[in-house]
């Protein structure tokens, strides 16, 4: 086979552009494109050791010992251009005792590429160095990528963890929320479970105490209608609960009584009032009695209305009895007024016979029989004073004077001016306070209590001191209170209770002038408006305080 | 198609329109992955269908968004890859020259890349023709938008025209490629 196939320089140039060959002297002879460019001052037979430091083979001196590893790899250290190594062998040509290197550059970052200039031109094209470092620079951008995304992956990671510690604290304090609940809930439980114990228990003793009660009981829901009656309702009726049940009741009632009743329920229910009405109800024997009816509205825990419970009392004999009493009453009123009206006659002719006959024998007495007939005469004036009184007792309630709303104040100072002289003579201090309110009453009557209980205060006084009265009026509750305080006698108090008797004294008539009849009056009159009279004090020689209270209705007395 | 041509997608989109269009994008192509490895290998359909939900949710015709990822493409590339652009010319003309052994080095480090083909003749001072060979089809639009952002890099002018197509039933595909200083 020829040895034929050299190359020239141009092919030389195009396959080993980063060739250069050597003289004996080791002086550069020759050089490829890409050594050119990128060492200029490579020309001109320069030494080689100017040009390159032979890294390896190391401490290789002269063309000799070139030769003679030219079987070893040949690293070349640029020492004009930094980073420049060139890795290639060194070829001996014995026709030319020269030596030729061929190789290309060694780069181990693809940033080289840029620092040194090169190009992919300065290569030859089977050179595989630009695949290399193309090699570099996808694992440099592999890199990269992959500490990005493990960056990324990291940046996720922490947000994962943060939601899941965000999602296990949310967890952990709905846990404890929850375990709260729960135990609020069971805590709930056996409140309520207590609750209906305690409720069943309340309903047991309610149930016997109510049919035990000997009284009939019922109870009505917020429609009005009853939906519960007591044994001895069921007893007394002789119904069952089911004929009894909503308005089933009513069919027992008296049909005089019905409206009246049925009135009074509803206008109370509807105002949520307690009431009292007394109607006439069917026993089972089929005969009326008359029961009282007394009913209270029925409120929960929470104050929400939830109806009426009542209770009805047998009151056909009180009523009997007191119907008995009115009549022995009225008899005794009407016997009362004709026994004082009629005796006053023949005590007048008698006062007046016994003057006539005192005159005519005016010298023929002496000063003992003067005594003897001004004793009688005084007597009979005493008793026409006491049955003066006496008619006016029994006329309290039967005048026929209407009661009408009246100013309490006016009928005050009316009084005030009848009993005026007694009380300037008296030398009494008044004083009078409080709210003086209208009030539904009788005019005269309500006037004569007043006058009496103020002028009894003048009256029964403690000689040598000065009487002080106070009269009181204000509202306590529904009731009108008249208060008249004085500093006079004042009252033992076990003789409290004879004070508003007819023709009690608890003073002699000789130190206070009366007919015993006054504050029986009061208390007459006091009644007769369905109110009270009561008296307190301290002791004798304490003062007194007498009170009078008065129902503020109405109500038709 | 590797990594790092749809990175460099889903990059461009969030530049340029916002995470939350990306989101709407990626739901709307029926992608799964949250992000690309660049260097990994991905079917060419997921690009496909990206470029399809990216035009439908964008408004934006395919090619027009094509040729504007040519463009992105090149810029992007001159940060992470600087030194293989300089590495491949320093002067338009080379670079162009260039590109084919670039390919297929490129090719050759990576199974399964299936490079393009380029190739210059008629090269003038001011001109030349560019064939261009690809196993894909319908990116002809992003070589358009790579000629002129080159060309930007060189300091030029470029108009490029496309003078054959495999659309109008060539082979390949062939632009006459003017260039001027800029």
């Amino acid at each position: 086979m020829s040895s034929g196939f050299g190359l020239g320089p141009r092919e030389l140039d195009s396959v080993f552009p980063f060739h250069f060959v050597i003289d004996s002297d080791t002086r550069v002879i020759r050089a490829g494109p890409a050594i050119q460019r990128l060492l200029p001052d490579f020309a001109g037979g320069k030494k080689l050791d100017s040009l390159f430091r032979i890294k390896r083979p190391a401490n290789l001196v002269g063309y000799r010992e070139i030769c003679e590893h030219s079987d070893q790899l040949f690293l070349l250290e640029a020492r004009s251009l930094d980073k420049l190594l060139l890795k290639g062998q060194m070829l001996y040509l014995p026709h030319a005792d020269a030596i030729v290197f061929i190789g290309a550059p060694w780069l181990t970052d693809s940033s080289d590429i840029g620092a040194l200039g090169l190009t992919l031109n300065d290569f030859a094209i089977h050179d595989s160095v630009p695949d290399y470092l193309l090699l570099l620079h996808t694992l440099k951008t592999s890199l990269g990528d992959a500490q990005a995304l493990a960056e990324q992956l990291n940046v996720m990671n922490r947000q994962l963890e943060g939601r899941i510690e965000e999602r296990t604290q949310e967890v952990v304090s709905a846990n404890a929320t929850l375990k709260e609940a729960n135990h609020r809930l069971l805590q709930e439980i056996a409140e309520r479970r207590r609750a209906e114990q305690i409720l069943f228990e309340s309903e047991s003793r309610f149930r016997m105490m109510s049919d035990s009660a000997p009284v009939l009981i019922w109870m009505s829901g917020t429609d009005k209608l009853c939906n519960y009656f007591n044994k001895g309702w069921l007893d007394f009726t002789g119904r069952t609960p089911e004929q009894e049940m909503g308005n089933g009741w009513a069919e027992g009632v008296h049909q005089e009584d019905f409206k009246r009743c049925l009135d009074t329920y509803v206008s109370a229910f509807d105002a949520r009032q307690e009431f009292s009405m007394e109607y006439r109800l069917r026993r089972h024997d089929g005969e009326y009695r008359w029961v009282v009816d007394h009913g209270v509205p029925r409120h929960d825990n929470h104050g929400i209305f939830l109806g009426y419970i009542g209770s009805c009392v047998d009151i056909t004999e009180r009523k009997e009895f007191e119907e008995e009493l009115k009549r022995s009453n009225t008899e005794l009123e009407q016997f009362s007024y004709a026994v004082s009206h009629d005796m006053r006659q023949p005590l007048r002719m008698i006062s007046s016979y016994l003057q006539l006959l005192e005159r005519s024998l005016a010298g023929q007495l002496d000063s003992e029989k003067r005594d003897y007939f001004n004793f009688a005469i005084d007597g009979a004036k005493r008793i026409d004073q006491m049955l003066v009184a006496l008619l006016e007792y029994s006329r309290v309630g039967r005048t026929g004077e209407p009661t009408v709303w009246i100013e309490s104040r006016a009928v005050l100072d009316e009084a005030l001016q009848f009993i005026q002289p007694a009380l300037d003579e008296a030398q009494a201090k008044l004083s009078i306070s409080g709210d003086w309110t209208r009030i539904f009453a009788s005019h005269d009557e309500i006037l004569r209590l007043i006058q009496n209980l103020i002028g009894n205060a003048a009256k029964y006084r403690v000689a040598g001191r000065i009487p002080e009265i106070t009269v009181t009026s204000g509202m306590v509750k529904n009731e009108w209170r008249l208060c008249v305080a004085d500093n006079g006698v004042g009252i033992i108090p076990d003789q409290i209770k004879r004070l508003f008797q007819v023709f009690q004294r608890l003073q002699s008539r000789e130190a206070y002038e009366g007919t015993g009849i006054g504050l029986a009056l009061c208390r007459k009159i006091a009644e007769h408006h369905k109110g009270r009279i009561w008296a307190e004090s301290a002791g004798e020689g304490k003062g007194s305080k007498f009170y009078v209270a008065l129902p503020v209705s109405r109500e038709k007395i | 198609m590797y990594g790092l041509v749809n990175k460099t997608l889903q990059e461009m989109i969030i530049d340029r329109y916002g995470n939350a269009k990306w989101e709407e994008i990626r739901k709307e192509s029926e992608i799964e992955p949250l992000f690309f490895i660049a260097m990994e290998c991905y079917p060419d359909e997921m690009t496909y269908k990206l470029v399809a939900g990216a035009s439908s949710v964008l408004g934006v015709p395919a090619d027009q968004l094509i040729r504007s990822f040519g463009e992105h493409w090149f810029q992007v590339a001159k940060v992470g890859y600087k030194e293989i652009l300089d590495f491949a010319g320093d002067n338009f003309v080379d670079f162009l020259k260039n590109l084919d052994n670039m390919h297929t080095r490129v090719g050759l480090i990576f199974t399964g890349f299936r490079p393009p083909s380029f190739k210059c003749t008629e090269v003038t001072d001011s001109s030349l023709r560019l064939h261009y060979y690809s196993e894909r089809a319908g990116l002809t639009p992003l070589v358009d938008g790579l000629l002129v952002s080159v060309g930007k890099h060189f300091s030029l002018e470029v108009d490029a025209v496309l003078d054959k197509s495999r659309a109008g039933g060539d082979d390949h595909d062939e632009f006459i490629v003017h260039f001027r200083k800029a």
